[in-house]
């Protein structure tokens, strides 16, 4: 998957731009519990990529989970600069959407579930969305 | 989406700026959800009310709505908040900051009574009514349990929708998307909190889909039933995104829709995982809250005796903040615990200890039947949760 790159058409794209950075896969996540607010980092054990840290990743769930409260720690990271640039999701998600959206970052959902596992954990991507497709490539 | 002629004018800011912007927020996940249009709500309920889960961003965020004249539409309640708004830490700051919140609400008209997890016991919504509501507990409640429909909506799309009186018309609120898709048998026996709240982590955790639960419920009084079915829900939607189970005999009909394959049958063994073996002599009741009438029957002599023998010294419950106008009976209550059983209750109105830190307060660990609270007390309120068997 190095030097290559994944195009989807028919996914929702929250809006069009694009975005560099490193690749963080998780299979199931709430920004409450699961994310520490004050550092971006990974604190559950079950979700994948433990201790990691978020800030300016492109982070690709499978599913978010848990508690409505998540748009606000989405929220307050962006404000001190700890969010991700860019979230991939398979299952569209309320809570984590509306957080994007106040915080203008990119948002992408419908991704199916193979893509997700054949995307590479850990490299560096760049993600370029346009109206309801998108274009991933690693570098 | 298609929109009235009033929802066009709130989105071009005929009705102010803080309308456009709630309404744009609303009108844009509607969107993303595939939303063809609005619907009009009759209650919107709010989280994100614990200044340690928003922070002075958060804060910020709601006073600066509620300065700019930000008024609710419909009739909202709120989230319980940390215990630094009961003044349980020495940091006065901590008080001042979570009263803040609480005001910026009320000043936007949320329901200074409500400040609970539990919100259906304030206000029951008939079959049928559109809601939006966020926390997690509460969202999955009114859905299966009492017929109602509303998606899992954020803390802030709650708030923006109570702002315009409206939510996006998608995913719950349309009955084709309330589709039962999976059959979980449970082999077992539901007769107590514990086993309901392990119960639900579990399906949360392996549930793909809305499921149909078919279990057999062993309870002393409908209190407990009740208790057993919230505790159960509560859980199932800590460890998944799912707004909605079918429970079989208890979610009204005609309110879903089934098309069953997979069958999942769950015996007492798989949740031998979630049983969090460990020992305190403080024990946490109310999570999601209960009502007073719950609570004296969970307090009843014969569980006490239980708790007494598990080494419970103390009992911190959490209940809604409307009960605080029930003085004498707490009162009657806690004096009964001191002389009987010599235990210690403190009983906490508007308050949640999940999203409070605890450690601050000095706890290590923490026994609760609840599984929300064995979910979150580790990684939010930094304290080791065990269970007991309540």
């Amino acid at each position: 998957m190095y030097n290559s790159c994944i195009r989807l058409e028919n996914v929702v794209t929250l809006k069009e731009g694009v975005a560099s950075g490193q690749i963080v896969k998780v299979s199931t996540l709430s920004f409450l519990g699961d994310v520490d607010r004050q550092s971006g980092r990974i604190i559950s054990q079950d979700v994948g990529n433990y201790g990691r840290v978020i800030k300016d990743a492109i982070l690709i769930t499978k599913r978010f989970r848990g508690s409505t409260v998540g748009v606000y720690v989405l929220y307050s990271m962006c404000k001190r600069g700890l969010a991700p640039k860019a979230i991939l999701m398979c299952r569209p998600d309320p809570v984590v959407i509306s957080g994007i959206i106040l915080c203008d970052i990119l948002g992408v959902s419908n991704i199916p579930e193979n893509v997700y596992e054949k995307v590479p954990d850990g490299v560096n991507a760049i993600l370029k969305c346009d109206k309801n497709a998108i274009e991933l490539c690693f570098t | 989406m298609y929109l009235s002629s009033i929802e066009e004018k709130m989105l071009n800011g005929e009705y102010g700026e803080v309308i456009e912007k709630a309404m744009k927020v609303i009108v844009k996940v509607g969107e993303t959800l595939g939303a063809e249009k609005l619907v009009e709500i009759s209650h919107a309920h709010i989280s994100g009310v614990s200044y340690f889960n928003i922070g002075d961003e958060g804060l910020e965020l709601l006073e600066d709505l509620s300065n700019r004249g930000a008024r609710i539409l419909v009739y909202t309640s709120a989230n319980p908040y940390s215990f630094a708004g009961l003044a349980l830490y020495k940091d006065s700051s901590l008080l001042e900051k979570q009263m803040r919140i609480v005001k910026s609400l009320i000043k936007m008209g949320v329901d200074p009574n409500s400040f609970t997890c539990t919100p259906y016991k304030l206000r029951k919504p008939g079959i049928g009514e559109h809601l939006a509501w966020a926390e997690s507990s509460a969202v999955i409640y009114a859905n299966s349990v009492l017929g109602a429909r509303t998606n899992r909506e954020s803390g802030l799309t709650a708030l923006m929708a109570a702002l315009v009186g409206r939510t996006y018309y998608a995913d719950m609120h349309k009955i084709e998307n309330r589709k039962a898709c999976e059959e979980v048998v449970v082999l077992f026996d539901i007769n107590s909190i514990l086993i309901a709240s392990l119960l639900g982590l579990y399906i949360g955790k392996v549930a793909q889909c809305i499921p149909y639960i078919r279990a057999r419920y062993r309870a002393e009084s409908e209190l407990m039933f009740d208790l057993m079915v919230r505790n159960m829900l509560a859980s199932i939607s800590a460890t998944s995104d799912l707004p909605m189970a079918v429970l079989e005999g208890v979610t009204p009909q005609h309110t879903y829709v089934i098309e069953r394959s997979e069958i999942i049958s769950v015996n007492l063994k798989e949740l031998e995982d979630m049983d969090l073996k460990c020992y305190s002599d403080t024990m946490l009741i109310g999570c999601p809250h209960v009502t007073l009438d719950e609570l004296k029957l969970l307090l009843m002599d014969r569980h006490l005796d239980l708790l007494k023998k598990q080494g419970i010294q103390r009992i911190i419950v959490t209940v809604p903040k409307y009960i605080e106008k029930r003085d004498n009976e707490v009162n009657a209550l806690i004096q009964r615990m001191r002389e009987k059983y010599s235990i210690e209750v403190q009983i906490l109105p508007g308050g949640c200890a999940v999203v409070s830190n605890l450690r601050f307060l000095n706890f290590m660990t923490i026994a609760t039947p609840h599984g929300k609270a064995l979910h979150y007390l580790q990684n939010l309120a930094g304290v080791k949760p065990c269970t007991i068997h309540v």
